[in-house]
Order: C-alpha cells, then structure tokens, then sequence
C-alpha cells in the first residue's frame, strides 16, 4: 500500500483536477470549431439540395438535429448526456457513439501498442548502435537511415509497401474483411503487420534519436566512471549504469509517441482499412455529425490524458528522484 | 637510505622503510588535443607503504588527478600513459591488459571521486552500488553481500544503514554520499585507496568528520590512502608525507611535519604563504582603522578623521526575513530569518556560513534580487523595496555582484571587452568610443593585460575570468560590491591575488563589499566584520580578531575548529 502510495505520490488528485479542465478546455474549442465550419448537417446530408429545402423543412431538420437552440444550450446539452454516459447518437448510421468507440478503440489501441513495440524494438538498439562508436561510419550510417525514415511520409511508405506487397506478392491481408484481434487472431496480426510496421519505423527514428543522445551523455557522467573505478565489467556497465538511466528520456519521448497513435494514426488506418479511431473522425467530420466528432474528440483527449498519467507512473518507476512528494 | 630521485626531496623519510604497496615510477601522461600532444604529466615518482597516508598536492592543471586516473587506468579517452610504471604490489599496471584491470579495480585499487553529487547512479539504491563491488569480484553475493554493505556503511559513519540501504542517492545529503562512495571504494578490503578531493564539495565540519572517517575505515581495513587535495594545510594535517606537484611535475616531497617547517621549494613557500588558514591580514583592523597606519594603506575612506568613529552605514537590513514555499511542504522555509546586518561605506562586511545557512539569500536581498518578506533593506538610507523606475536603475548602477563560478557568470560568446562594456551599454553611458576607453581603464584596474580584450571566457584562467567578472562589476563605478564566493573556487595563489587586488580597489576608490563565503579563514584576511550565519538566523557577528580569539556560540567554534591547518598556523 505505501509503494503504491509512493509511486502515486502527491500531485495525483492536482493531475486529475489538471485532467478536468484539460478535458473541458477540448471540448469547448472542439465545439467552436465545428460551428466556425462553414455548413451544417443539413448541407452535408443533402448537399446542393439542401438549397431548394423550404424554411419550414429546414427548421424541421434544425429541430430534428437539436441544432436550432442556442449555442450554449446545444453544449451544455450535449455536455449533459456525456455525464450521464450519453455520447450522442451518430445520425447518419443510427448508431450511437458509445457503440462505435466500442468497436473502434480497440483497434486503435492495438495498433498503438503493436507500433510502438516496433518503434522500441528498432530505435532502441539502434540508437545503442549509433552510439556504441560516435562519429563513426556505424554511428552515421544508422543515424542516416533513421533521417530517412523520418523523411519519408508515412502515407507514401505505407502505400508504397501495400502495393508491392499486393501486386507482387499477391499477398494483401487488409484486402479482405478486417477481423478484429478476438474474431480471427491470426488474420487480424497480418492484417495490422504492415501498418504497426510502417508507423512503427517513424517512431523508431525519433526514439533511436533519443537514445543516442541519452546514452552518450550518461557514458560521460561521472557515476559511470566510478563504476568502472569499482571494477564494472563493460556489459554490465552498460547495461545496469548507462541504459537504464539512459532509458529515463527514451519514456518521456515513447508516452508522447504513444498517446499521438492514440488519437487515431489517420492515414495508416485510413489507408489499410483498419475501423480505428482516426477513421471514425475523418468519418464524423465528412458528414458535419457534430455528436459523433464532438464525442470521439473527447474520447481521444480522455486517452490523451490517461496515456500522460500512465507516463508518469512509469517515469516515477525509472527514475527514484521523483517519486518524492 | 638513498637520494630520491626527484633531487627535490630530502635524505631521508620521503621513501617509505617498508617494500610500497604503489610505487609510481617516472610516470608521463600525454593528452592528445587539436593543438597537439600535451603532457600532463612529466616524470612523476610516488612510494606509499602499507598503511601510510600520501597527499599529492597542487593547483588546478598540476595533473594531481590525472596521476590518480592514470594510476586506475582510467584516463579520458584521448589521454594516454606515454612512459613510466606503476608498480601495484607485484603487478605493473601500465602493462596490464584490461581484463586484468577490471580484477584489479574496486579489488585492489579503491578509488574515491571528488563530486558526491554526481558519482553515485542516481536510479540504483546506495546499497545495491556497494553490493556491486561485492558482486562483481565474486567476493560476496546476497544476504551476505547486503550485511557486509551494511556494516561497511556503518564503519563510513552512516546511521541506520540497515535501512538506508535501500534508499536512493537523492535521498543523502553530499556528506552522507560521500560517506556511501568512500564505504564502496573500501567495500572489497583494497590496499590501496586513492582518494581525489573526496572533500573538496562539502562544507567544512563535513570535510573534517569525513576525512576522520575515510583515515578510521581506511587503516581499519589496512588500506593505505593517497590523498589528492589542492589543500596543503588539509594535506600536512592529515598525510604522513606530501607530495608537491606544479605543472605536471614532483617539485617537493618530504614528511608532513618538515615540508611544512622548512620548504625547500620556491612553489611549496608560496603556497605556504597564501594558505588561507597561515597567510597574514591584508586589511587593517577596524579599532585601528581610524590611527594612521604605517602606510596610512588600511585606513578606509573617511576614517582617517580622528577617534573610532564608524562611517556612515550604506547597507542596512533590518529583520530581513525571506521565506520561500517549498513543494510538498505546508510550512514555508525560512531561508533568511530576521537578519540585522549593516555594511559601512568604505567597509567590508563578511557573512559566513555553510551550505543551507541563508547567506546566499542575503545577498540576493542586498542586490534585490528579491524582496523581504518581512523587515526592511536600505541602501544609502532608502528603502530598496519601494524603488521604483529611475531610482531602482540608480540603485542597480551602485551595487554590483560578482558571483561564485565566473565560467558559468560570462556569456560564453561575449569577449572579454564586450563583456566588460555590457553595463555600461545597458545604462547608456558614453558612446562606442568613449567607451572603449573606460574598458582599457577598467582591464588596468584589474591587471589584465589589454591583450586579452578580445579573447572569450574559455580561452581566459580561472583566475583572469575572475577579474574580468571583477571589471565589469566595477564598470559602473558602484559604491557597494557584493561577492558571493567570489574566491572560493579559484586557487590558493590566484585567491591570494584577487584578495589583494580587491583590498587595493577598496583603499583607491572606496568601495564597500559585502563577502559573502564558507571559508572563514579567507574572511579573517579581509573583513573588517564577521556575520556567522546558520539556519537563516545570525548567531554571532563581531571583528574578525575577536570571532577567532573568543568565539561565542558553539557553532563558530566548530567553524573554526574545522579549518584544516590550525597547528600550521599556531607554528
């Protein structure tokens, strides 16, 4: 019980009153927004028709929509429902939002987890590799491929790998069905291989930066030679003294990553037809369905913020200095 | 017994009687640098017996560490032992291959570092780092691992170490991880134990119980020690021999006791002579201030009136009180606790204490840096708390501080000259021209060679960027100096120097200090009056003369009991 208090410390009930009014700042600015966007969802469903619609008609619509109250009645309205675990009802598909978040998260999340394991898997070595001899040909040959993945947009790296792999291999597992990880594990690995790998290599290279950086400046740190005073042999050394305070920046970098892949890696998923988060806002935001956009926005910033609490414990778990109150 | 062959050392008791343990042969160390070789180290010859205690002593750049670092071969990566040998026991080490160092490093060789700050791993608890040594040369492992580590910590002075054990390195103050770095370079009974300024960090009671310690565990585990200190009073109070070096070289070597009484090297005298704890006053005595003095040199400005008439007061802090709130912490911290304090013009005023003793926030209160939470500052009779515009750029004009590390208080792209011109730049005075002028001025007040206006910090001595720091405080012709351990990382002869140069400034232009420092030997050198502080609150405050003669309150006395080479003094 007290470790667990330790390692929650102090600042946990200011984190999550911080939390509340991150969550309510985001919603409100999403609101705006999405009202400053020309049109309504009476234009996006009917389109130029919606010009030849009777002011009685449209005022039915506006009625039937909720969207003919006052702006503030609208959000706190809608504000309501959240709180009482009501997200709204997507209007075009009948569906409510809660049942579409149901489904689409845990793609999302799988995805996220499944990318970042990839980032880690090539950056953190990589970036122990570049750093293992500075300046030299090994560190620049890393660090150059590393830019490149950084360079190249990840729409194109997904693309272009999609492609050859369908066109010359024959081999597309995103061309069927998706299945999610419950329905058909196997399929549903294949299936997220390719896009966990394609984010997972623009997560590598900001990672393997990190590392690099990191472990170069811990090598140089006093303890490290103090150790090797007290007769360290080197793989312990680098192992016990410079990786693991090494990793304490490589966290903060990898929580960051993680909870952008949280909020829905649009275009991979987009891309390799993955039902994700992301998709359900590019969809939402097509249709001007402000329910379903303003809901899965508060989703994603609820994932923000956990994902940002869950940084921290592991940083409290690297790094002893902060688990003080 | 034979000449040592240094030539500098004497007849006999500068080689020990015994086989040493170390011996250290005509050993070169040449660093490789993008201006070519350097040797640091130019045929240094070092003997320690069993059990004995050996100071190396030196300044900065005497290669005193890289001897050490090169001894555990562990010279920076473009450093390189380029002849000798060192001779541990029956091993040649400069010979040996690096798996056969690994054997011999934390086993035969202990090392003690000089930061405690920064040499323990910061994410591995202090006991998990001494079982390390343990470990690693297959001596102990587990339970038993943990209670030799345990009683090691205890031996080193760390009570409830059981418990301590666990803890992490932030946990301990600088004092206690120094004691957990010496408990682990002692950890597997070395022989030998190098030890490279384990003190120089740490206020100074703390220096003397941990160097009591260190010597105590040291000989209780029969290690002999090489002490690695820039100190030569601390060295010839705590080694059976020293060694002298200066650049690179062995100029002096001999027992403690007779190296002290009768230097026979140039360099060994000067060092002697400036050492903080022997070196004589440089200002005159307050009660004598108002008597002409022989060169008339200590009598401050508008004291050579009659009687003991003290000068108009310029810095007045009455019940000062600065409280900062400290996270996690309902209580505020009191870092400045109702503190009188008074500096005459003309004057300088020394306030004394140890890491935490609220004589840095004294300072930040006199140059209004902050504000009093309580109680008043005055400068020149106004309160500085009020100063508002016109008046507060006035006041910024006559108090200027000069700070501790003038490396990290330069801008390291500014050249010196652009250094010195900026408050004049800042405050508008003259133009570019006329200003150039008052640069030259300033760089002669200071005696720096006008050659070196355009050079930038990192090209300057430790001791040279200290005067430009010195210069440019003085730009604005201020009334009131404040110094916040403005000597204190330089050493001893460069201190001595800067010493003089401000007790010179202060009889020419009448400037009064506010010094603020640890070291209450230097401030007997330069005070008229001493303000002891501890825990925010002054405790005694008095002439310098009679704060040594007759202290009043315990902690003083300890102050001064601390200061390594009072038998050095008494002599």
């Amino acid at each position: 019980m007290t470790a667990l208090r330790t390692l929650l410390g102090h600042p946990v009930p200011r984190r999550l009153g911080e939390a509340v009014v991150t969550l309510l700042g985001v919603s409100v600015l999403t609101f705006v927004v999405l009202r400053v966007v020309p049109g309504d969802q009476i234009t996006a469903q009917y389109g130029i028709a919606a010009g030849e619609l009777s002011p009685d008609q449209i005022a039915d619509l506006e009625a039937y929509y909720g969207i003919d109250q006052p702006l503030p009645v609208q959000f706190l309205s809608w504000l309501g429902g959240v709180l009482t675990g009501n997200l709204g009802v997507s209007a075009n598909s009948g569906v409510s939002v809660a049942e579409l978040t149901a489904q689409a998260l845990p793609n999302t999340i799988e995805l996220a987890v499944l990318s970042i394991l990839v980032g880690l898997a090539l950056g953190v070595p990589g970036g122990m590799l570049a750093a293992s001899r500075p300046g030299r040909a090994r560190d620049n040959a890393t660090q150059a491929g590393s830019l490149l993945a950084l360079s190249v947009p990840s729409f194109l790296l997904a693309t272009a790998v999609a492609t050859f792999l369908a066109n010359r291999l024959g081999w597309y597992p995103n061309g069927e069905g998706y299945r999610t990880l419950l329905e058909d594990p196997w399929l549903n690995l294949q299936q997220m291989l390719l896009p966990a790998l394609v984010l997972g290599i623009s997560i590598a290279s900001p990672v393997l930066q990190t590392t690099r950086t990191a472990i170069l400046g811990v090598r140089a740190e006093d303890y490290v030679r103090t150790a090797q005073a007290k007769g360290v042999p080197a793989r312990r050394l680098q192992v016990r003294h410079v990786l693991r305070n090494a990793l304490i920046p490589v966290v903060t970098m990898t929580g960051l990553q993680f909870g952008f892949l949280l909020s829905g890696a649009l275009v991979a998923e987009q891309i390799f037809a993955i039902p994700g988060i992301g998709r359900q806002v590019l969809l939402g935001l097509g249709q001007q369905e402000y329910a379903l956009v303003q809901s899965t926005t508060l989703v994603i910033a609820v994932m923000f913020v956990l994902v940002n609490l869950l940084t921290d414990l592991v940083y409290r778990l690297v790094d002893p200095r902060v688990r003080v109150a | 017994m034979t000449t040592s062959p240094t030539g500098a050392g004497r007849p006999d008791g500068d080689r020990p009687r015994t086989t040493p343990v170390l011996s250290v042969r005509d050993l070169r160390v040449t660093f490789t640098t993008s201006h070519g070789d350097v040797e640091a180290v130019r045929g240094v010859d070092l003997d320690l017996a069993a059990g004995e205690t050996v100071a190396v002593v030196g300044e900065s750049g005497s290669g005193k560490s890289t001897v050490a670092a090169a001894v555990a071969r562990l010279l920076a990566d473009n450093g390189r032992i380029s002849g000798g040998t060192v001779t541990l026991g029956d091993l040649d080490l400069t010979a040996a291959d690096e798996r056969t160092m690994r054997g011999v490093r934390g086993r035969r060789l202990g090392m003690v570092p000089q930061d405690p700050m920064t040499n323990l791993n910061p994410v591995m608890p202090v006991g998990a780092q001494i079982v390390e040594a343990l470990e690693v040369h297959g001596l102990a492992t587990g339970r038993q691992a943990r209670e030799r580590a345990v009683a090691l910590l205890e031996g080193a002075g760390i009570e409830d170490a059981a418990t301590r054990f666990d803890q992490y390195p932030h946990e301990f103050s600088g004092g206690m991880r120094q004691r957990v770095l010496i408990a682990m370079a002692l950890a597997c009974r070395p022989g030998v134990l190098v030890a490279d300024e384990p003190t120089s960090a740490l206020d100074v009671t703390v220096q003397r119980l941990v160097l009591d310690q260190m010597a105590e565990l040291a000989s209780g585990l029969g290690a002999a020690v090489v002490l690695i200190t820039h100190d030569l009073a601390l060295a010839a109070e705590r080694a059976d021999r020293v060694v002298v070096m200066y650049r690179g070289e062995v100029v002096e070597s001999g027992p403690s006791r007779d190296l002290v009484a009768d230097p026979r090297h140039e360099y060994t005298r000067r060092l002697l002579a400036a050492a903080p704890g022997v070196a004589r006053r440089k200002v005159t005595d307050v009660a004598t201030a108002g008597r002409p003095t022989e060169d008339g040199a200590g009598g401050p400005v508008g004291a050579g009136a009659a009687g003991p008439v003290a000068p108009e007061p310029l810095l007045e802090l009455t019940g000062a009180t600065k409280r900062y709130r400290i996270r996690g912490r309902r209580e505020p911290f009191t870092a400045v606790d109702e503190v009188d304090l008074t500096v005459p013009a003309g004057r300088t005023v020394a306030v004394v204490g140890e890491s935490g003793s609220g004589k840095s926030t004294t300072a930040r209160l006199a140059l209004r840096l902050e504000d009093a939470d309580a109680g008043t500052v005055r400068f020149g009779g106004q309160d500085v708390s009020r100063l508002r515009g016109k008046a507060l750029l006035a006041f910024r004009r006559s108090v200027q501080p000069v700070f501790q590390n003038p490396y990290a208080s330069l801008d390291p792209r500014y050249t010196v000259e652009e250094a010195v011109a900026e408050p004049l730049v800042v405050h508008q005075v003259g133009d570019a021209a006329h200003r150039r002028g008052l640069v030259s001025g300033l760089l002669e007040k200071v005696a720096l060679p006008t050659a070196l206006r355009d050079r930038r910090p990192h090209e300057l001595s430790g001791g040279q960027r200290q005067r430009v720091a010195i210069a440019r405080a003085l730009a604005l012709e201020p009334r009131l100096v404040v110094l916040d351990e403005a000597v204190s990382a330089l050493d001893v002869l460069v201190q001595e120097q800067i010493l003089d140069l401000m007790v010179g400034l202060q009889r020419d232009l009448g400037l009064s200090y506010l010094f603020i420092t640890h070291d209450l030997a230097v401030v007997r050198l330069v005070a008229h009056e001493v303000y002891v502080m501890q825990r925010g609150r002054v405790v005694e405050r008095g002439e310098p003369e009679r704060i040594f003669a007759a202290p009043q309150v315990d902690y003083t006395r300890e102050l001064i009991a601390a200061i390594p080479g009072q038998g050095l003094a008494a002599r």
